[in-house]
């Protein structure tokens, strides 16, 4: 498959379950509703070593925001249901809890139950109000700067980690620019995160290591320093691979996340030395969720 | 399609009790096991048909047409579904009520949703005595659901109120919220009586443009920002909403008191007047201050 010039390898992608919620985040205006949400996906990029895989998703329309505020929506993903729960309670506690003008709230609702204010309540000393308003319950600590509203609880949902393509380039500087356009045109997608920083992954691993201590490491049939002395699977002329990764509440999402970021490296990859679009996966043996890249393109 | 009718076919002479004539109740029944269902009045117990002419609808709303002042415990159990009353209710309106929605179209009499568990209740007319209070030696009131009156209420509204919303647009009787344990109460006009003598935790919020009076156990009002009025605002009707759009946005400052500190509550009184200054704001530095210029005055 050949889009605008571009090689589309006949390859797939494969994807692991995971877990995941969303919380909405609001502040006084949208500069204070980002840095909560930037503070508290922090150093979430993947579960081998944060806890989390966790992303701003969007921002929100005023229509959207619980209580009329600038809002941000963040996802955050995990590998059990009780995992998530200590990682979003810490992260909203340390980070969100901590910022001036913040409440948050649940934006999913399924039958699967999460802590969150009923965790955080604590911290209000006995002095925490709870109120139910149509059968949601929040919490309000009393803060310095009056009070953090926190909702009681939030919602989990099966959820797809771990959809992806790399794009190979003549150079650094045209994967990154291929990617940026992915990107640009990715963020507008709801219920998908790419955790990297900026979306991108420069590190793809494989699985194992010859050091015993650790599971994975550098892919270097991808790595073109390596091209002479390893199996490589970079293209002549390919000096660069990048790797977008993304996090999704379902197969679908991910899938349309993936087709749009690829279709937009591929406009704007050519002039940039963009050469070929590839996925990787692990022989399709440990992930039950496998996004072939033709069906995705079709 | 028009709900389910009871078209009621006499003037009430004794009470009767409705209660558990409801649309969940009714839903599965036939026309002639409507007409049959046992309806308890002060004397004996007779049949709804006695009482009610019967015209089959949309079995998830039940339209309840006549004076029903006479009329108790209407919405008693409901879990689901509409009731529209045309004409007044009895007392005990909403009695055990968790689910669904009631509107009437005139007035209700005592304990309206004194046992409110869940869904909600408009009252377009005014309410008796008790509205979403507890009854004499039961401990608490309405539990959950929102009522909105839009007339005025009797004495005792919500008296040991433990949760839910209740709006009241009209004036209220003599003392509000007394010993309210939790739960939102919104005043639109304002009482003259003394609101939330021996309350424990909830909030009430006074949306008049006069000062609440306020019992002698609440703090001295502060002014703050409460992050949680947009959220209580947003749960209410839409007249309540376009009403106070400008004051109730989020950093909006409004007026707080703490109380009844008499009984160690943590309830709160919230208004949007300017506070007058009705306590000393010295503070210790200032009293330090002061001592030191009137010992300096007087050559100490």
């Amino acid at each position: 498959m050949i889009i605008n010039g571009i090689e589309i390898e006949d390859t797939f992608a494969e994807a692991f379950p995971m877990t995941a919620t969303r919380l909405i985040i609001t502040a006084a205006d949208r500069y204070w509703a980002l840095r909560a949400a930037e503070a508290m996906t922090g150093f979430a990029t993947s579960v081998i070593g944060c806890g989390c895989e966790a992303a701003i998703e969007r921002e929100l329309d005023e229509r959207l925001s619980p209580d009329g505020r600038p809002a941000i929506s963040v996802l955050v993903f995990s590998m059990s249901g009780k995992e998530l729960e200590k990682q979003i309670v810490r992260r909203v506690g340390q980070c969100v809890l901590t910022c001036p003008s913040t409440s948050v709230f649940s934006g999913l609702t399924t039958e699967k139950s999460v802590a969150l204010g009923s965790k955080l309540r604590y911290f209000g000393d006995g002095f925490q109000i709870s109120k139910l308003i149509d059968g949601r319950r929040f919490w309000r600590i009393p803060v310095m700067d009056g009070e953090f509203v926190c909702e009681d609880s939030t919602s989990r949902t099966s959820a797809v980690g771990g959809g992806n393509f790399l794009v190979l380039s003549q150079s650094l500087t045209g994967a990154l620019r291929a990617c940026e356009a992915a990107m640009d045109a990715m963020r507008s997608i709801p219920n998908v995160i790419m955790p990297f920083p900026g979306g991108v992954a420069r590190s793809g691993s494989k699985v194992g290591s010859k050091y015993k201590s650790l599971s994975a490491s550098t892919n270097d049939a991808y790595c073109p320093t390596l091209r002479p002395i390893t199996n490589s699977r970079l293209p002549a002329g390919v000096s660069a691979a990048l790797e977008v990764v993304i996090d999704g509440l379902t197969e679908a999402d991910v899938i349309r996340a993936m087709r749009v970021g690829i279709l937009a490296a591929c406009d704007a990859g050519k002039r940039h030395g963009l050469q070929m679009i590839t996925a990787g996966n692990y022989g399709g043996k440990l992930g039950p969720f496998h996004f072939h890249l033709k069906e995705v393109l079709s | 399609m028009s709900g389910l009718r009871l078209r009621l076919r006499r003037p009430l002479e004794d009470r009767i009790n409705l209660f558990g004539i409801v649309p969940d109740q009714l839903r599965d029944l036939s026309l002639e096991a409507i007409a049959a269902l046992p309806v308890a009045n002060e004397a004996t117990e007779e049949r709804l048909s006695d009482w009610f002419d019967v015209f089959d609808g949309d079995r998830s709303i039940l339209k309840l047409e006549g004076d029903l002042s006479r009329a108790d415990y209407i919405g008693g159990g409901m879990r689901d579904g509409t009731i529209e009353l045309t004409g007044g209710a009895g007392h005990f309106l909403a009695e055990g009520m968790r689910g669904g929605r009631i509107i009437v179209t005139g007035n209700a009499s005592d304990y309206a949703c004194s046992d409110l568990r869940g869904g909600s209740v408009v009252i377009e007319g005014s309410v008796g005595r008790c509205c979403a209070a507890a009854r004499p030696a039961v401990r608490r009131g309405m539990r959950g659901g929102s009522v909105t009156i839009c007339g005025d209420a009797g004495e005792q509204l919500c008296t040991r109120m433990r949760r839910g919303i209740v709006v009241l647009y009209g004036t209220a009787e003599g003392d509000v919220a007394t010993g309210m344990i939790a739960g939102s109460l919104v005043l639109h006009s304002h009482v003259e009586g003394v609101i939330g003598a021996g309350m424990r935790r909830g909030t009430i919020l006074v949306l008049s443009d006069r000062m609440p009076f306020r019992h002698a156990g609440f703090t001295a009002a502060e002014i703050v920002e409460l992050s949680y009025l947009p959220l209580l605002v947003r749960s209410l009707d839409a007249k309540s909403q376009a009403l106070f759009a400008d004051q109730l946005s989020a950093g909006s400052p409004v007026s707080r008191s703490l109380g009844d500190r008499a009984v160690g509550g943590m309830g709160e009184l919230i208004w949007f007047t300017p506070i007058i200054k009705d306590e000393s704001t010295y503070t210790p530095a200032q009293l330090i201050a002061d001592d030191h210029e009137a010992d300096v005055a007087f050559g100490a």
